[in-house]
């Protein structure tokens, strides 16, 4: 099996073998990670940029690490300090940076489709690094890839997809990515952040986190961006922790071995608890590491490296 | 100059009568219709076979920029592109900037007209000064210097009681009030239609509620006035039934719809990938909505066809998607799209479908419709039902390229436009 894309601009559309071979692959560069010098020579002589037009910590790092821990040089745009602060269009400073030779873009956008845009317009590969309300594809595939590692499995499992549907590219990356792979899926949360059609995709709707998690094997939080409060899509932080948020009790629920993920930044006291979110079911911090394992995995297959140094491995 | 068209199907919208004839034009009178026509001393014979011609094709809903966005179109190359799509006149809508709010802006339209000396120019005044949705517009004022409607397209009057009395007070006039039906509460934001589509691109949505909300309410209000109410680009079926029932009750509404709204949905935009020629305000809807404006259309619910013609440079539609504007070039493809798809797809008869290109809107906005009848000035279109082409966008003469048609095969293009007993256009050319 061999990657045939150009670009990652979403999870839509994948095969579940090209899944697989992000996981598999993936493998091979968690062990990099583990070594005491966490570099080979894979991809020296490319260069991969990030452009984000959106605050982000860990996708970024994230990215930036991998790329480094493969030998590739990194370029990082901060849109604040960059022309687009001079009036630029987006098509024009990803031309420029083109111009300057880039062998992969990185970006993160909070209009959705703006990978489309750029892989329309682009000879480079385009990595979406989340796109608006569309897609966050790498989260999903370092959720896949945890989720492997955790139960050894990633197929016939039950995941429970809990919060703010409608304006998350996590959830919809996620659900394509189960969905894929074969297993149910529960969406729970207010109303008024479930989007419409959503069960087209396939997944079960319940406005009852009790119901949704029952016996699940995942549950997968979702971050609530406060300000949704203040456009009235629900009440208070108080009762939305009332119905929605993750306790160890409500975990009881699901199966005693159940995971407990979040994408991260977490609102703890609000989605989750700080007990849940650090009990012994969580594997927040495992999603973190295995963020840079998968992006290695994957600018590997785009950017065409080669094999990984075989002696390196020893 | 005399010009003989020989066996062409002559359409007559107002009597959705059809028929083929010989057609005899001399210095841009008819004179003559019949078989067998023998004219000595012609200057030109045209073939009419797979031949249309049509009388006083008016689109009512263009958007030709000027003044204040001359870079998009302006009123010239909004007249080159008129003719070009087979259009004898249109009608502009007031959203530009400033807009058309007074006298002096209605006379400058009429006088840069008349310089250009194209195409038939009906200006649309505001209903509201500014188009600020606050104060009516002095609307007798632009009345006597040739407005022919009121709007405030592009945006929608929320005021409902500056509606009523816009409806109320145009009674005076007998000119038609055109809304733009869009609750802007439900909207904000949005860039696609509410749905499922909207979900998977995770794009925010613009639910049909928004539209069908404001058609009841104009409804009611013309209902209570007894004002000309005319819906601007319909494009849902809850919509649809509100204007039936209106109908049904004799209140005086009309309505128009768009080709792009006939034959695109929602799941163009994610065929497209995001593709921003796609984003139009109201926004493509389901195939359910299609299937609805087809039929209103042939029940004559829906009374006129328009091309909602939207002009914008490409900087403002090779962006990101929920940032690009709205609207669509589209003055020189309704023509072929109505063609393509209503007569040779879904078999509805020519003369059904022209006239509400043609008649219709005159008699809504109460301007010149000329029939093919001997003794009358030519203002017509010949159409080649035969011609096939592919739509390439740098061949408009409209300044926007910005089309979801681009590359489409269409048939059923305008060749030849006579406005006013004069050739002004001819098999890709305009002729001053």
């Amino acid at each position: 099996m061999l990657w045939k894309h150009k670009d990652l601009l979403g999870i839509e559309g994948l095969k579940k073998e090209e899944i697989e071979l992000v996981i598999e692959t993936a493998i091979s560069m968690k062990e990099i990670l583990k070594r005491t010098i966490k570099k080979v020579p894979t991809l020296r002589g490319k260069t991969i940029c990030t452009l984000f037009y959106e605050p982000s910590t860990r996708t970024r790092s994230s990215f930036e690490l991998a790329a480094k821990y493969l030998s590739a040089d990194t370029m990082s745009i901060s849109v604040s300090v960059s022309s687009v602060q001079k009036g630029e269009s987006l098509l024009d400073t990803v031309k420029t940076l083109e111009a300057m030779g880039i062998d992969a873009l990185i970006v993160r956008h909070s209009s959705s489709g703006v990978p489309y845009l750029l892989a329309n317009n682009l000879k480079c590969s385009v990595i979406n690094a989340g796109d608006g309300m569309h897609e966050h594809p790498t989260q999903a595939l370092l959720d896949v890839y945890t989720v492997f590692e955790k139960k050894k499995r990633i197929d016939n499992l039950k995941i429970a997809i809990i919060g703010d549907i409608m304006h998350s590219r996590v959830a919809r990356s996620n659900i394509y990515a189960w969905r894929i792979l074969g297993n149910s899926i529960n969406v729970c949360g207010p109303s008024t952040l479930i989007p419409p059609g959503i069960e087209d995709l396939g997944v079960k709707i319940s406005y009852n986190l009790d119901d949704a998690i029952e016996d699940a094997d995942i549950i997968y939080i979702l971050r609530l961006q406060l300000e949704r409060q203040k456009k009235g899509l629900f009440p208070s932080l108080r009762e939305y922790h009332l119905l929605f948020g993750i306790t160890p009790e409500r975990l009881k629920k699901a199966k005693s071995d159940v995971l407990v993920m979040h994408p991260g930044p977490m609102n703890r006291g609000v989605e989750i608890s700080s007990e849940v979110a650090d009990s012994i079911h969580s594997v927040i911090n495992e999603q973190v590491t295995n963020g840079v394992a998968v992006r290695m995995a994957l600018l590997y297959l785009l950017l065409g490296g080669g094999k990984i140094d075989e002696t390196s491995h020893s | 100059m005399k010009l003989l068209i020989r066996n062409a199907l002559l359409i007559y919208p107002e009597r959705e009568f059809q028929e083929k004839r010989d057609i005899y034009i001399e210095n841009g009178i008819i004179k003559e219709i019949g078989d067998n026509l023998h004219i000595n001393n012609i200057d030109e014979v045209i073939d009419g076979e797979g031949k249309i011609i049509v009388p006083s094709m008016t689109d009512m809903h263009t958007h030709l920029r000027e003044p204040g966005f001359e870079w998009k179109e302006d009123l010239l190359s909004g007249s080159m592109s008129a003719v070009a799509g087979g259009f004898t006149s249109i009608a502009c809508m007031p959203n530009t900037s400033p807009p058309l709010d007074q006298r002096s802006f209605i006379e400058y339209i009429y006088k840069r007209t008349k310089e250009i000396n194209l195409v038939n120019i009906y200006p649309i005044g505001t209903i509201t000064k500014g188009r600020e949705g606050k104060e009516l517009s002095e609307m007798g004022d632009m009345y006597l210097a040739g407005a022919k409607g009121f709007s405030d397209d592009g945006s929608c009057v929320m005021n409902s009681e500056i509606l009523r009395c816009a409806l109320e007070y145009s009674k005076i006039f007998n000119v038609p009030i055109i809304e733009h039906c869009e609750d802007i509460n439900l909207t904000l934001e949005g860039s696609i239609n509410w749905g499922k589509t909207a979900t998977l691109l995770g794009l925010k949505g613009m639910p049909w509620t928004a539209e069908a909300s404001i058609v009841a309410r104009d409804i009611f209000l013309a209902q209570l006035t007894q004002g000309k109410l005319h819906i601007a680009h319909v494009s849902c079926w809850q919509s649809i039934e509100m204007i039936r029932w209106a109908k049904k009750y004799g209140i005086k509404v009309s309505c128009e719809v768009t080709p792009h709204h006939l034959i695109l949905t929602e799941d163009y935009v994610k065929e497209t990938n995001y593709d921003a020629n796609t984003k139009v305000n109201p926004p493509l809807r389901t195939k359910e909505d299609q299937e609805s404006l087809w039929k209103a259309l042939e029940e004559d619910i829906i009374d006129v066809i328009v091309s909602d013609h939207a002009p914008h440079h490409q900087d403002d539609k090779l962006k990101e998607y929920d940032l690009a504007e709205f609207g669509i070039s589209g003055l020189e493809t309704l023509v072929p799209l109505v063609i393509t798809y209503g007569y040779f797809h879904r078999k509805l008869s020519l003369p059904k479908l022209l006239k509400k290109i043609s008649y219709n809107p005159s008699k809504i906005l109460n301007i010149p419709y000329i029939p093919l009848e001997k003794g009358n000035i030519a203002n017509l279109t010949i159409i080649d039902l035969k011609k096939e082409k592919i739509v390439n966008p740098l061949e408009f003469f409209s300044k926007g390229k910005n089309t979801p048609f681009k590359g489409w095969n269409l048939k059923g293009w305008p060749i030849l436009t006579i406005v006013n007993g004069k050739i002004v256009f001819r098999e890709g050319k305009i002729l001053k």
